[in-house]
């Protein structure tokens, strides 16, 4: 009785066990990424419907910390795909030959400004995202602020401690920003410029959304941010502008690159298959006005209209090149705001 | 001469081997257990912490540099400055804390004044409470769209101000209890003394109530400055551009994944901590030596004014705690502050808000429950075998000490340490790098000494020569240990499973820079989603974290009013 | 040291060698808490290790149980040698000062503790449980916790416990320390009667020399890690050995001296007739003459009794059943003082008062010399 007993307990062990491993036996697939954490369920539903078989695990956080992540990883990394990260990192991956060329089905009708120019590219665009201001009216009001249309008002002294804008050096969005206006004044008139932002901050966030999302609460009236954050918020009801600044929108293009030391190239490639489909951009404009499958773009809600006109002709190279010496300049002047004080 | 030493080399083996032949079994397991023990604490404490030793004088390369990564860190103004700021920071919140903790704490043994139990009660809330918490209510409250904000006086609370205000909330109970220990345990005679002598009340708080109490009050001022400077939560959070040593160890290793400098910081910080453990056990010893077993403890008696003062201060500090606690409830409820106050439940909905979804409070759950089984079964061994064992002298010295050192190392350098030690390529264990074992090893490490000190007072207490009483009755000593120590420790073994369990659901600091994505924790995850600014379900995945500590506090109150019930059957029976 | 075999009490045949304990020696780093010992204990026999603290005593008892290793020496139990033999398995039941109850289970479940149910069988457990109870008197303390318990009644039990398992061997460590004085010497009659009647050999631990007069058929008497003296208790009593064993065992005067002849000495200006004790010794040898201080004479003392001493009275101390004089003798040279008991009736005849002058002596049987001056002892 006893034994029979025991036999049954261990059967169904045995059968749960199995179980579980018939759960494992699906690859998991470590995906570095540093899009919205709101997004990427539906994009991890909408991919493993059609490949149960894998498993995708997000390894998240801001562009800047998984650029450092990858670099310092280097060979021993655990990731098997790098993707929806800023361009300008995989620039600097593919420089140390991180990335492994891969040509994904259906890559030929993407538009090419998406596109490592290399014959077998190394990193794939997804879709662009375009700097922009979130202003709260109702702060604004409180406070007596003017809406500000171009980079330059921000200097405005009335606006100090009332702007918040990301740091670079974690946050893509804050190094677009950066890069965007020593694109658009010249790098010293860009440190110039950074130098009277700096007195009207009132704190430097760790991601590029939360300026954003500090503005809608009013935490922060004024928010330097990217566009679908804003338009995102305002539709969600929150009080503020979207606000794109005359001078130019810094801009870039998160993208996809294959980790060539990756022991599941063969997932990593399916993921990046089905990341060039048409069913994948239509993912991509819930959020984001811009996406490299052309003719799948519709218009975003709240989104800036001119912000598309905007939009300045980025330099990937040059920002990639010099990412590391602007980026320990920044740190150097305004690493330690408090230390000035 | 070369004869003579082959001798005494061979007798030494000789007779090694001849006590090696003749350990019994129970010593085989015996000795096993203590190796085991022995090389566990070795892998899980020594060796990272020697592992970031010398990874602070290797490049990132891991090239030898010498004092290389420390200049490059003191040369760099930035960084020196947050020497600076974490000490005059954590030295404000020392006092203030200090001062509250002591008036509270003497509220609590040397009055009359009522409630005395739920003050007390009200006082461990924050445990409860990963250290995010204050900072992301004190947001809600002092910040630019805070509730009472006006009484900063158009201070901004990004910064110095928040953090002490966040850092009194975390350390209050912690130095509360230093304190209350402290305070009880003074002799109530020294008091008829002083009276008879004719000292007034002033006179004899200074003459006999602070001398008395001042190795506690020594001891409570270096754990609570230990505690403010090697907090991260609380600086991360509300610290704005403001540096501290913690947020550059954080910045360090994983905004610039500089590992070397992140090794110079971890070093430094381990200066305050290994200072405050060194005083903490000198003064530990006079406290002990002070009080002698013919000493009367001390009954207040009534006095109206003092104790209505005091009352009126327990309830300044009760609705401070209160305060921080249930802004952090009601933002986490609140559809959109400050703009749609209404209320909701949509911020719990952790699967719109996080790629990990609620996985990670379950993982949380998790490894809170593992750690609080394997781990107090873990710690009990060890402290069982310290303890109780007569032979191996030397082993159990050594696992004795070992046992002391996490006291000293703080979360965050523990948890920098496992990473230089157990991602090293050429390390066997590599393989537990990122899964929940590394989590739950670096928890019980981090939290091993003072539930070591917990069970080994509780075995102290138990006759030792019941080890002997039942080798003579032939019975092996685990028989023993399952029938009599277990069972007489069984209160003390509950409280520190519970202490694990609520400290693996709160801690932040030594996991941070070891979780995967598949074993992200609940405090993780209030720290990324604030991080990205999605500050209603931090404060509600932080309010989990609150609820799943008072249900498991509440179960605890009735385990242990269960074995109460059962011992008292032998604990005071009268004849 | 084996020679000195007394025959256990109401035996006949040839006493057998039950424990043998042959140099043993204990060190811990550079002390060495038992020096060289050996001894034999036959079979149900009652010894006592007496000693005051620090003496090798208890050190010897864990030897013995293998709580403690010797770091020399062997030890062979019933012609087994058990000397590196783990506790387990050897075989003795063991009482301590504290009792070492286990608290949280009951007297029953204390006294089966190494009573295997599964070997014994559930009833035959309990009847040996309740066997052990009425052996020692507490039968209605089957489901008692120890804490219901007395001090004494705890003692019982911890003694019940220790013979559970019918031991060849009982040890006892200070068994007695921890009760007052009048459930001492109770519990000391019933030990005594237990052993007896269970004829179970047993070794004691005491400090207390009045429980090992007492309890003991022999007495070993340690110092420092040695063995002083075995003996019965009125050898050890009246021919103590060494100085030491005289001081440690009951009330006893020191008198330093010099040898004079083969069997006199000389203190001060007295001459005083020894036995043959001094023969070996030679002239001008400084030693040291010990007497009880109920040895010494003080009645019936003429001129021509042996050894007397002309002595006043310094004080006299009243102790219920007799007095203690301390007298002092001027002509020994210096201020040296000797207690005497003065009986109740001797105060009452002759109305002593302090400071009167009387005659003494000092029995000649009754005085014990040992070599070397008291400071040496």
């Amino acid at each position: 009785m006893k034994l029979s007993n025991c036999i049954k307990v261990l059967m169904g062990a045995t059968f749960m066990l199995g179980c579980a491993q018939m759960a494992e036996a699906k690859t998991k697939l470590t995906v570095y990424t540093a899009i919205e954490p709101e997004e990427l369920h539906g994009f991890k539903q909408a991919f493993e419907k059609e490949n149960s078989d894998i498993d995708l695990q997000w390894v998240r956080d801001s562009t800047g910390i998984i650029t450092a992540k990858l670099l310092a990883e280097k060979d021993n990394t655990k990731a098997d795909i790098v993707w929806g990260v800023a361009a300008t990192s995989l620039l600097m991956l593919k420089d140390i030959n991180m990335l492994e060329a891969y040509s994904p089905k259906g890559v030929d009708s993407l538009n090419k400004k998406f596109l490592d120019k290399d014959a077998t590219p190394s990193w794939v665009g997804q879709r662009a995202w375009v700097a922009s201001l979130c202003y709260n009216i109702y702060e604004a009001k409180k406070h007596n602020l003017p809406q500000p249309t171009s980079w330059a008002d921000l200097l405005d002294p009335v606006y100090k401690g009332h702007l918040v804008m990301p740091n670079p050096a974690s946050s893509g969005t804050g190094f677009l920003d950066v890069s965007s206006w020593m694109q658009i004044m010249g790098e010293d008139k860009a440190w110039e410029f950074m130098d009277g932002l700096h007195e009207n901050i009132g704190v430097y966030t760790h991601s590029g959304s939360k300026p954003c999302k500090m503005a809608a609460k009013g935490e922060f009236p004024i928010g330097i941010s990217f566009a679908y954050k804003g338009a995102q918020l305002k539709s969600k009801g929150a009080p503020i502008e979207v606000i794109a600044p005359k001078e130019g929108l810094g801009w870039d293009v998160e993208a996809f690159g294959i980790i060539k030391s990756s022991e599941n190239k063969e997932a990593a490639k399916r993921f990046a298959d089905w990341s060039v489909t048409k069913e994948a951009n239509v993912i991509y404009n819930k959020g984001y006005a811009v996406v490299a499958l052309d003719g799948v773009a519709q218009p975003v809600k709240n989104y800036p209209e001119e912000a598309m006109g905007l939009m300045i002709d980025n330099d990937f190279l040059w920002a990639a090149a010099n990412r590391t010496r602007i980026l320990k300049e920044w740190e150097t002047r305004y690493g330690t705001k408090s230390e000035a004080k | 001469m070369n004869t003579a030493t082959t001798t005494t080399y061979h007798n030494h083996r000789s007779t090694f081997r001849q006590r090696l032949s003749h350990l019994g079994k129970e010593d085989i397991i015996m000795l096993i257990a203590l190796i085991g023990i022995s090389l566990s604490m070795l892998v899980a404490i020594i060796f990272p912490l020697f592992g970031m030793f010398s990874k602070s004088f290797q490049n990132n390369s891991g090239d030898w540099v010498g004092l290389g990564n420390f200049i490059e860190y003191f040369s760099s103004p930035g960084l020196v400055g947050s020497i600076s700021n974490s000490i005059w920071v954590s030295l404000l919140t020392t006092v203030i804390t200090g001062l509250a903790a002591f008036v509270y704490a003497y509220a609590l043994t040397r009055s009359c004044m009522p409630g005395k139990k739920i003050f007390r009660a009200l006082s461990s809330i924050p445990i409860l409470a990963p250290s995010l918490l204050p900072a992301i209510s004190l947001v809600y409250l002092l910040g630019n769209q805070g509730l009472i904000r006006e009484i900063l006086m158009g201070e901004s609370v990004y910064g110095p101000i928040g953090i002490v205000i966040g850092m009194c909330f975390y350390i209050f109970p912690h130095i509360l209890m230093i304190m209350i220990t402290a305070l009880s345990t003074s002799d109530a005679r020294l008091y008829e003394a002083a009276e008879v002598l004719g000292a007034g009340p002033v006179r004899i708080f200074f003459t006999v109530t602070l001398p008395g109490a001042r190795y506690g009050l020594i001891s409570a001022a270096f754990v609570a400055f230990t505690l403010a400077i090697t907090d991260f939560g609380i600086p991360k959070v509300i610290g704005g551009n403001f540096n501290v040593l913690a947020t550059d160890i954080y910045k360090q290793v994983v905004g610039q994944q500089n590992f070397s400098i992140g090794a110079v910081v971890g070093m430094i910080l381990l200066i305050p901590a290994l200072v405050s453990f060194a005083v903490d056990r000198h003064v530990r010893k006079k406290q002990t030596a002070q009080m002698s077993a013919r000493s009367e403890p001390y009954r207040p008696k009534p006095h109206k004014l003092r104790d209505g003062l005091l009352f009126a201060f327990c309830t300044m500090v009760a609705l401070f705690l209160l305060t921080i606690i249930g802004t952090a409830a009601f933002s986490s409820l609140v559809k959109f502050w400050p703009y749609e106050m209404s209320l909701t439940l949509q911020h719990y909905d952790f699967n719109a808000n996080d790629p990990n979804g609620w996985a990670p409070f379950f993982n949380s759950l998790t490894l809170s429950a593992v750690t609080a089984v394997v781990g107090t079964l873990m710690i009990f061994f060890g402290a069982y075998f310290v303890e109780k064992t007569k032979q191996f002298a030397l082993i159990r010295s050594l696992v004795q000490v070992m046992a002391m050192v996490p006291m000293a190392v703080p979360g965050m350098v523990l948890g920098l340490a496992y990473v230089f030690f157990f991602n090293a390529p050429g390390n066997p264990l590599n393989g537990i790098y990122g899964t929940m074992v590394i989590l739950g090893l670096s928890t019980i490490a981090h939290f091993y000494t003072v539930s070591h000190l917990t069970l080994t007072t509780a075995l102290k207490q138990i006759d030792g020569e019941f080890e002997a009483v039942s080798a003579s009755l032939k019975a092996p000593f685990y028989k023993t240990v399952a029938r009599v120590h277990f069972p007489i420790c069984l209160p003390a073994i509950s409280d520190v499973a519970i202490y694990l369990f609520v400290n693996s659901m709160t801690t932040v600091s030594a996991v941070v820079f070891l979780y995967a994505p598949d074993t992200k924790l609940a405090s993780i995850s209030v720290l990324n989603m604030d991080d990205v600014g999605d500050q209603a379900p931090a404060a509600a995945m932080a309010m989990m974290i609150v609820m799943t500590s008072i249900a498991v506090k509440t179960l605890h109150v009735f385990i242990t009013k269960g074995i109460n019930a059962r011992t008292s059957a032998w604990k005071n029976a009268s004849r | 040291m084996t020679g000195m075999i007394k025959k256990p009490q109401g035996s006949d045949v040839q006493p057998m060698a039950y424990l043998e304990i042959n140099n043993v020696t204990k060190r811990f780093g550079d002390f060495v808490a038992l020096d060289d010992v050996s001894l034999t204990v036959n079979e149900g026999e009652f010894v006592c290790f007496l000693g005051p603290s620090g003496c090798g005593k208890t050190t010897l008892l864990r030897a013995i149980a293998g709580l403690d290793f010797q770091s020399e020496g062997r030890l062979v139990h019933n012609k087994k040698d058990i000397s590196h033999l783990p506790p387990v398995q050897r075989d003795f039941g063991i009482v301590f000062q504290s009792y070492a109850l286990f608290p949280n289970l009951t007297v029953a479940q204390n006294i089966s503790y190494g009573l295997s149910v599964r070997e014994m069988g559930r009833d035959k457990v309990e009847a040996r449980v309740r066997e052990l109870l009425e052996t020692v008197g507490l039968q209605d303390s089957y489901n008692k916790y120890p804490t219901a318990l007395s001090g004494g009644q705890q003692q019982r039990i911890a003694l019940a416990r220790a013979l559970a398992n019918k031991p060849g061997l009982l040890l006892l460590d200070e068994p007695l320390s921890a009760l007052d004085a009048k459930v001492r010497i109770k519990l000391r009659h019933e030990m005594k009667e237990l052993q007896r009647n269970l004829g179970i050999t047993t070794i004691m631990v005491t400090h207390d020399q009045e429980e090992a007069l007492s309890l003991a058929d022999r007495i070993v008497v340690m110092n420092h890690g040695i063995i002083e003296q075995i003996g019965s208790p009125l050898e050890i009593y009246r021919n103590p050995a060494s100085a030491y064993v005289a001081d440690f065992i009951g009330d006893m005067n020191f008198l330093d001296a010099e040898v004079l002849t083969d069997n006199q000495i000389t203190i001060g200006n007295y001459t005083l007739d020894v036995d043959q004790q001094v023969k070996h010794l030679p002239k001008g040898e400084k030693v040291t003459v010990c007497i009880r201080p109920e040895d010494v004479m003080v009645r019936n003392v003429t001129a021509d009794t042996a050894n007397v001493l002309d002595v006043e009275v310094l004080d006299v101390e009243f102790l219920g059943s007799f007095y203690r004089a301390i007298l002092s003798c001027h002509g020994m040279g210096g201020d040296m003082e000797i207690s005497a008991n003065f009986s109740i009736n001797l105060m009452r005849d002759h109305a002593l008062s302090l400071g009167d002058h009387i005659k003494i002596a000092l029995p000649k049987k009754r005085s014990r010399v040992f070599s070397g001056d008291k400071q040496a002892r």
